[in-house]
């Protein structure tokens, strides 16, 4: 199984948060199922490594739990005493931030401890069904169980948050509770927070798709674009010696110092004089030359920059050879070469782009041109 | 422990005999490294960072961000002390400025903040190795010492690299730091150049240009581009062009430089323009090439042990910091995204959890710049050309600082804060302000793109009167509602 080929031990220190920063003593802190990964929706208890009522010191690993990756040690940060145990080990599927147990202080008398109250429904089906892993649980839920909405995609508020000034106040002239607001609101913000767009999208006064848009636009902002990137290719000297000149078959790594020849044959489905081709040739190469090779608009990427590390913009490339050949009665063939001298850092790039834009005015010009099949593979 | 003579004797032996094993090892002891190393000794791992700059803290502390700000902070009061002071009933006699010791107050906080570093290393735990860090194998660093530094061979289960950027050279021209410099000679001229050309108008060129021409100098700004402040809105960027213009800074934009050439104590230029090709020649004492950083890799052996490096030199990672080898992680400047000191920390901090935790967190949708001229400029989210590309719609909300109370009665009311929120939902988008304080300003922006709140959520804050956090929340209602004060 996936589970043990990827299985690995790591430690995952848990804080008691709820206590930090505050004098007074309060009763047992609910201790949730904790996200190992910002992907990690469930996860399994594999076995308690401190018992019921024991005390436990910072650094001590509390818990075994398993995702669909990796089986992961939780470890305590601070000191304290486990209460009490609510999710049974071996229980599959607990959805993250589901209470699975509760802390409390280790100098706590736990005969006289308060327990804070707990969404009955939530922790009771776990406590009574532990070995059914298929059954889904679904998130705390005041009130209403299911999402009848219909919409299945979105995700009902996190129970914790403060409501934000401009959704308290939406709700109150709407005549809605916070408690409806978790129930049936599809929360778009980040960590489960209901949006005043999620709000005016429940009520129907902007469109639930443009609400989901905007939030996607956001999230997909968060993260760093590793989508354009060029890897800047090794020589083939400094790779291998030992394995000098036994795969002449690929063209990308040649022999050093000797010119990567690329050849294509396009098929011209019309006739052609050789100035009129030489001409479209002519254009292909200025295209090929003067096109810039980043993204304008990426925010990683300073066109200054580019222009700076870029090659001189004269500095010849590759060289370009053709034949036409008639092959028979109706269609001929070009055959192009081109010699690309590699040690211009973005000679192969402008090379394709060349032969790109060659077929590109072939296809205007006649509606219709194609390509050696075989050829084709080597780009 | 061993007294120096035994201890290089015995150094010899030990490294034939066996290596020093960490947990993780940084290399680089910048804003991404040091934050690196103490975050991840704090989770409990062994940890080593090697530096071989001589101190920490970088590019960053030593010839970036703490320089260039003990400059502007000075350099701004005696331009206020000299040209501002008479209308507000303060007559001032004679004011000199002392290059020297203005160098020498920005020494001294250099000197505190790196040693402080330090500090926290030993609190922490963290071995600090002074020396320059390469590649043996995928868990074999070596490292080269500098003063005050063992050679020592290096073991490290994990590996953080944080070398960090160097500035980008430009073709044709030779840097001598003297008379053509880079940001690291213009924060340490010794005198006031009469006239001094500055190619790039991004954010470290106006910055050193503001502190030069604070104390006199008569300063050219030459800008590739059409318009100055790369990444910035362009409404703003426009409005800092002005701002700067009347300050006395000359602008070229659309310009590029053909020649910079040093003729014995000048520097001839040349510049031809992007449009139509005309060039003009003029001179200036001081040459500062300011056209971006590039990543910096030298020395570390990367390409030996298989790493990926992209066109630009960047090394290549994944969504968690990983190169080809998983147990090697790359942070900050020498890697993607914005070349920031506090983007640099925040991935710090998260390839640590990374390694300790298997998760890690950076908002790279929340990264805010800030450009400490006078007026400050100051930017969080998008900008309104890149909503537009992206076809969202969106409203404005702008107020002026004229209009504050708190900026009237500092006679100090130029610029404004410009909020971009959805149409629909009035989602916080973008935040861009210029003005005084922008750049503290900012972090107010900040909080709320992390939390996805509405404009509506910031107008409904109370906000302290008479400050200029008010502009910042009137701004906000711009988006959906009247402004009260403008
Ligand atoms: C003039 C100027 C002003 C700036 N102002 C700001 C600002 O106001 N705000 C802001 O956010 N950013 C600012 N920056 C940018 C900021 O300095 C960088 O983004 C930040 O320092 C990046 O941190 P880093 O840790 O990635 O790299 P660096 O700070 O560059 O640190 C890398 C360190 O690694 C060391 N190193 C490299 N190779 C090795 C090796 N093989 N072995 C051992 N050590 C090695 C180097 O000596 C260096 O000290 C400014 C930059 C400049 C130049």
């Amino acid at each position: 199984m996936l589970k043990q080929i990827s299985r690995q031990f790591k430690q995952f220190p848990v804080s008691r948060r709820c206590l930090h920063g505050s004098s007074f003593r309060l009763g047992a802190t609910v201790f949730d199922m904790p996200a190992m990964s910002p992907t990690m929706e469930k996860g399994g208890v594999v076995s308690w490594k401190i018992k019921e009522g024991e005390k436990f010191s910072g650094g001590d690993v509390l818990l075994e739990v398993e995702t669909d990756k990796a089986q992961i040690e939780v470890e305590a940060q601070d000191d304290g005493v486990l209460a009490k145990i609510l999710v049974p080990a071996g229980t599959n599927d607990i959805p993250v931030g589901k209470p699975i147990a509760f802390l409390a202080e280790q100098d706590d008398d736990l005969s006289t401890l308060e327990y804070p109250k707990l969404e009955e429904t939530a922790s009771k089906k776990i406590e009574s069904k532990p070995e059914k892993a298929e059954e889904k649980i679904e998130p705390p839920q005041p009130k209403e169980e299911k999402n009848t909405s219909g919409s299945d995609s979105g995700k009902l508020g996190n129970p914790k948050q403060t409501l934000l000034p401009s959704v308290e106040l939406l709700l109150h002239e709407n005549g809605l509770s916070k408690e409806d607001a978790l129930a049936k609101i599809q929360a778009t913000g980040p960590s489960g927070r209901i949006l005043k767009g999620d709000v005016l999208a429940y009520l129907g006064k902007i469109s639930p798709e443009l609400n989901v848009k905007i939030s996607e636009y956001i999230n997909n902002k968060s993260h760093l674009d590793l989508s354009k990137i060029q890897i800047r290719e090794t020589k083939a000297s400094e790779q291998s010696p030992s394995s000098s000149g036994d795969k002449p078959a690929k063209p990308e790594k040649p022999a050093k110092k000797e010119p990567l020849k690329i050849e294509k044959e396009l098929t011209l489905s019309q006739a052609y004089s050789k100035e009129a081709l030489q001409r479209l040739l002519t254009i292909a190469e200025q295209h090929a030359y003067s096109a810039k090779l980043y993204q304008e608009d990426s925010e990683v990427i300073d066109p200054l920059f580019e222009e700076i590390v870029a090659p001189p913009r004269n500095a010849e490339r590759f060289k370009t050879q053709f034949i036409v050949t008639p092959s028979d009665n109706s269609v001929s063939t070009l055959k192009l070469t081109l010699l690309v001298n590699e040690s211009i850092l973005d000679a192969k790039q402008r090379a394709q782009l060349f032969l790109d834009e060659v077929k590109d005015q072939l296809t205007q010009d006649n509606g219709g041109v194609s390509s050696s099949p075989q050829l084709e593979e080597l780009f | 422990m061993l007294k120096f003579g035994q201890r290089r004797f015995l150094s010899t032996s030990r490294i034939l005999a066996q290596a020093i094993k960490h947990d993780v090892v940084v290399i680089g002891g910048g804003p991404g490294g040091y934050v690196a190393a103490i975050k991840a000794a704090q989770l409990g791992l062994d940890t080593a960072c090697i530096e071989k700059r001589g101190a920490l803290g970088g590019t960053c502390l030593n010839v970036g961000c703490i320089p260039s700000k003990s400059l502007l902070n000075n350099s701004h009061l005696y331009h206020t002390i000299k040209h501002d002071t008479k209308e507000r009933g303060i007559n001032v006699a004679d004011v000199q400025i002392d290059i020297g010791q203005l160098q020498n107050a920005k020494e001294k906080s250099v000197k505190q903040l790196t040693g402080g570093i330090e500090m926290l290393f030993k609190k922490n735990g963290v071995k600090y190795y002074k020396g320059s860090g390469s590649f043996v194998d995928e868990h074999t660093i070596n490292v080269d010492p500098v003063e005050g530094g063992d050679k020592v061979e290096l073991k490290a289960d994990n590996v953080i690299i944080a070398t960090g950027s160097e500035p980008s050279p430009f073709p044709g021209i030779t840097v001598d730091e003297e008379r053509i410099v880079t940001s690291t000679g213009a924060l340490d001229l010794k005198e006031v150049p009469k006239r001094m050309a500055i190619i790039g108008g991004g954010i470290i060129g106006l910055e050193m240009a503001s502190v030069w021409s604070r104390v006199g100098s008569e300063v050219t700004i030459i800008e590739y581009r059409d318009s100055i402040g790369a990444g910035m809105d362009a409404e703003v960027a426009k409005s800092t062009q002005k701002f700067l213009t009347k300050q006395g800074l000359k602008f070229k934009c659309g310009a590029k430089v053909t020649k910079g050439e040093r003729v014995g104590e000048v520097v001839n230029i040349e510049i031809e323009t992007t449009k139509d090709g005309k060039t003009e020649q003029f001179e200036a004492d001081v040459l500062l090439v300011a056209v971006g950083r590039r990543p910096y890799t030298e020395g570390l052996n990367a390409e030996a042990i298989g790493l990926d490096f992209d066109n630009r030199g960047t090394l290549v990672i994944d969504s968690e910091y990983r190169t080809k080898h998983p147990h090697i992680r790359v942070i900050g400047d020498v890697t993607f995204g914005p070349m920031l000191a506090h983007k640099a920390e925040e991935e710090g901090i998260a390839a640590a959890e990374f390694i300790k935790k298997g998760h890690g967190h950076v908002n790279y949708g929340n990264i805010p710049s800030v450009m400490y001229t006078h007026p400050e400029v100051a930017w969080v989210g998008q900008n309104e050309q890149q909503l537009k590309e992206a076809g969202i719609k969106y409203k404005v909300g702008k107020f002026p600082f004229i209009a504050n109370s708190r900026a009237k009665t500092n006679l100090d009311t130029e610029g404004f804060v410009k909020f971009l929120a959805d149409a629909e939902t009035q989602r916080v988008l973008g935040v861009h302000i210029i003005g005084p304080n922008a750049g503290e300003m900012i972090a107010e922006a900040g909080l709320a793109l992390e939390y996805g709140a509405s404009t509506e959520d910031i107008a409904r804050v109370c906000h302290a009167h008479p400050t200029l956090s008010e502009a910042f929340k009137e701004a906000a209602l711009g988006t959906f509602d009247k402004t009260i004060n403008f």
